[in-house]
């Protein structure tokens, strides 16, 4: 591999509109890696300032929602206690939980803020997540067959899936997986569609269903069952309210994942891109797999900053509240070997989202429609 | 009934911790920590001791005075704490000798660390920079094997650099009725000699001391302490005969880098002193850090610290392969530095990480096994 970078002849694995040789691949990525290393030398106490900032906002936000939610005799407190706990779990999933499990913060030696011993407040255990989420989607990113987030093997976004009439129903899927999304995400790991094509049995999966009770299960205690119980007769408004917060998440968190690697300009990859892969066209693919969308600060940091998905798989494992001042540069490095920076805002990214899912829903040809 | 509250004993803490995972996931303490420490920088579960002063012993050492928090035990002369300090953003972890008398801590619950600044010491710079009193550290129980053992037989102390404090703690707090003991103090250049007039002046104390307590006592068990220049050469058996002729009838105590306490092993060991009569400790130096880095790499050594295992020559070797050579059956992932499944924790020792080339340094750490390469002798926690 390493004689051909010297050559100016393309990745023998890239996809066939690769625009750079292996020479300039090999630029791009020293470029990346170089603005990598400023930004790791440069990382210190207000990144961690930040981070337990949020902590505590997320942590202050729970107390106060849950509170509000068993005291209120009103719809108007009780929706103010819904929107804290929502908020709360929303910066818990997003800038804090995505992140630290990231590896963002082990360079602090901070056992609260630790990658691989950080367990969220969402159905999904950690590490599940770390395994299909860092490992899985960070290295296979939008490779058909080998990223499993790709599509979440639900839907169908690319005419390189063949179709079949039970994508007609994706729409409702998609909606499915919005409402749902937490328990999705869970459930990840189940792998239901190979368990459908037959090429695993439920069997296999016993041990990842006893760790996905365990946590799901405490979730599910804490959320419906210990807090309403909690509030005695008023058990119902508890239990709807903590039913409320959830959802708020999993919309916002759907809505935000989607946008990063769902939308019209998001490519998808074949599998034979992984053999050999060289540093470069890993970057490549990173670009080409992801998009951004624009907003203010609070809105990034709702995200998780998730807003800034192209440099987030670029740098996985960079604080994320630094994405945003590394943006600039990213987009001057594209426009220099004049690669495509997918971005927009919230709601145009979400529109090619929803015109995708329709899209391809339907099968390829003209013919195949009537 | 006994049957009864045995099974509710055992029961209880597991509901409790089953509890506190189910509505925190983490335990209560640990949610509640952030919140609470930006009330109270004191409050939380660690150990913790706030800074009352901070002291130049010599233009280049700082001493600092703790006070340690209710949950701390106290401690033995000779042993340390280590010292756990947030220094821009990243927590470091470094042992240091208690220097100060027992007295200071039974009466007033204040003890004393000596921190001697090391030319690329991450923690040491801070210290001697930016900490300031008042501030809260994390620290560790008193620990360490490097204590005053019998009284009987008279005592030879030969200390190098900083290793002066775990032995400073010893002569301060030793038995009025121990027998003289000799002290050869080694280090680098004029000026440079931690506690150098308390030393000098130990004889004197003594004095005071013995004649309030008997009176008419000779003081012949007073230390005799020589303050050795390595400028004017390094220790040598020459010179250590010559500072104390009757070593062989002594129990000995060194304490100073590892290389120096293995090179004054090596002299005794030639001279033919039994084993049995000497006690030692060796710290890692950050000055040490760059000789230990062009060390032949055949002398390189990777200890697995939970499995008890090791392994010989780490050569081109990550320490994810080298986990999987020692069979460990080691968690990972992308093995390229992108997913961090196989970080795991460094607790000493070098690696240089395969993409950027950087060495790390040698307190404990989380590494990415997959990219990093052992320098030396290195300690994982797997």
């Amino acid at each position: 591999m390493t004689d051909s970078l010297s050559q100016t002849t393309p990745h023998p694995h890239s996809s066939p509109n690769m625009p750079l040789n292996a020479k300039q691949l090999e630029q791009f990525a020293q470029e990346l890696d170089a603005l990598k290393e400023n930004i790791m030398a440069d990382l210190g106490q207000t990144d961690v300032d930040h981070i337990r900032h949020i902590m505590r906002l997320s942590r202050g936000s729970e107390i106060v929602g849950r509170t509000l939610i068993h005291f209120s005799l009103d719809p108007i407190t009780w929706s103010l206690g819904v929107i804290g706990l929502g908020v709360s779990k929303i910066l818990e999933n997003m800038e804090l939980g995505h992140n630290i499990m990231h590896g963002q913060y082990d360079w602090t030696n901070d056992p609260q803020l630790n990658s691989q011993t950080y367990e969220w407040d969402t159905a999904c255990e950690s590490d599940s997540w770390r395994y299909t989420h860092n490992y899985e989607h960070h290295t296979y990113t939008n490779i058909r067959g080998k990223d499993r987030d790709y599509g979440y093997g639900l839907l169908r976004l690319s005419h390189d899936i063949p179709w079949a009439p039970r994508h007609l129903a994706q729409f409702l899927n998609f909606i499915g997986l919005t409402v749902f999304f937490q328990w999705g995400v869970a459930l990840h790991e189940l792998e239901i569609e190979r368990i459908v094509r037959r090429e695993i049995s439920l069997k296999d999966k016993l041990p990842f269903l006893k760790r996905f009770l365990r946590k799901g299960g405490k979730q599910a205690f804490k959320d419906y069952l210990f807090f309403p119980l909690l509030a005695g007769p008023f058990a119902p408004k508890v239990f709807l309210g903590n039913l409320a917060a959830n959802g708020l998440r999993n919309l916002w968190a759907s809505s935000v994942i989607f946008c990063g690697h769902f939308t019209e300009g998001a490519q998808s990859f074949p599998e034979s891109v992984c053999e050999n892969e060289t540093r470069g066209h890993w970057y490549y693919r990173q670009l080409l797999g992801a998009g951004n969308f624009t907003g203010n600060r609070w809105l990034h940091i709702l995200t998780g900053h998730l807003s800034f998905q192209i440099e987030h798989h670029l740098f996985p494992d960079i604080p994320a509240h630094r994405y945003a001042e590394i943006s600039p540069k990213i987009k001057d490095i594209c426009e220099t070997y004049g690669l495509p920076y997918n971005t927009g805002s919230f709601w145009s990214q979400y529109k090619t989202v929803v015109q995708r899912v329709l899209k391809y829903s339907l099968p390829p040809t003209k013919a195949a429609l009537a | 009934m006994t049957e009864i509250n045995e099974h509710t004993d055992r029961q209880t803490p597991d509901f409790m911790a089953w509890l506190q995972s189910a509505l925190f996931n983490r335990k209560a303490v640990e949610y509640f920590h952030p919140l609470l420490t930006a009330l109270n920088p004191l409050s939380g579960p660690e150990l913790k001791a706030q800074v009352l002063g901070v002291y130049s012993e010599t233009n280049s050492a700082k001493r600092l005075r703790l006070k340690p928090r209710d949950n701390w035990n106290g401690f033995l002369p000779g042993q340390y704490i280590s010292i756990t300090l947030e220094v821009n953003g990243k927590n470091i972890q470094r042992h240091y000798s208690i220097c100060s008398e027992l007295a200071l801590w039974e009466n007033e619950g204040l003890i004393d660390i000596a921190v001697q600044q090391a030319p690329n010491g991450e923690m040491s710079n801070w210290i001697a920079h930016h900490i300031k009193s008042n501030a809260v550290i994390r620290i560790s129980q008193a620990t360490g094997e490097f204590t005053s053992k019998e009284n009987a037989t008279p005592k030879l102390f030969i200390a190098g650099g900083s290793g002066i404090t775990a032995i400073f703690s010893m002569l301060i707090n030793r038995d009025s009725d121990d027998p003289a003991p000799t002290v050869i103090y080694t280090a680098r250049g004029e000026g440079n000699h931690l506690f150098k007039n308390q030393l000098t002046h130990l004889n004197d104390t003594k004095m005071k001391t013995r004649n309030n307590l008997v009176n008419n006592q000779t003081n012949d068990n007073a230390p005799s302490v020589i303050l050795h220049d390595s400028i004017d050469g390094r220790l040598n058996e020459k010179t250590i005969r010559e500072y104390c002729p009757d070593l062989a009838d002594r129990s000995i105590y060194i304490c100073g880098s590892h290389k120096f306490t293995s090179g004054i092993n090596q002299i005794l060991s030639d001279i033919g002193i039994e084993k049995e009569a000497i006690h030692s400790e060796a710290f890692i130096n950050s000055g040490d850090l760059h000789t230990t880095a062009t060390l032949p790499s055949s002398d390189s050594l990777i200890e697995f610290t939970r499995s008890k295992t090791q392994i010989q020559d780490t050569r081109n070797k990550t320490v994810l392969e080298l986990a999987e050579a020692a069979q460990l059956n080691p968690k990972a992932g992308c093995r390229s530095g992108i997913c961090h499944q196989c970080k795991c924790r460094k607790t000493s020792g070098i690696v240089m990480n395969a993409l950027t080339g950087v060495e790390s340094s040698s307190g404990m750490e989380d590494i990415q096994a997959c990219i990093s390469f052992p320098i030396g002798h290195v300690k994982i926690e797997l």
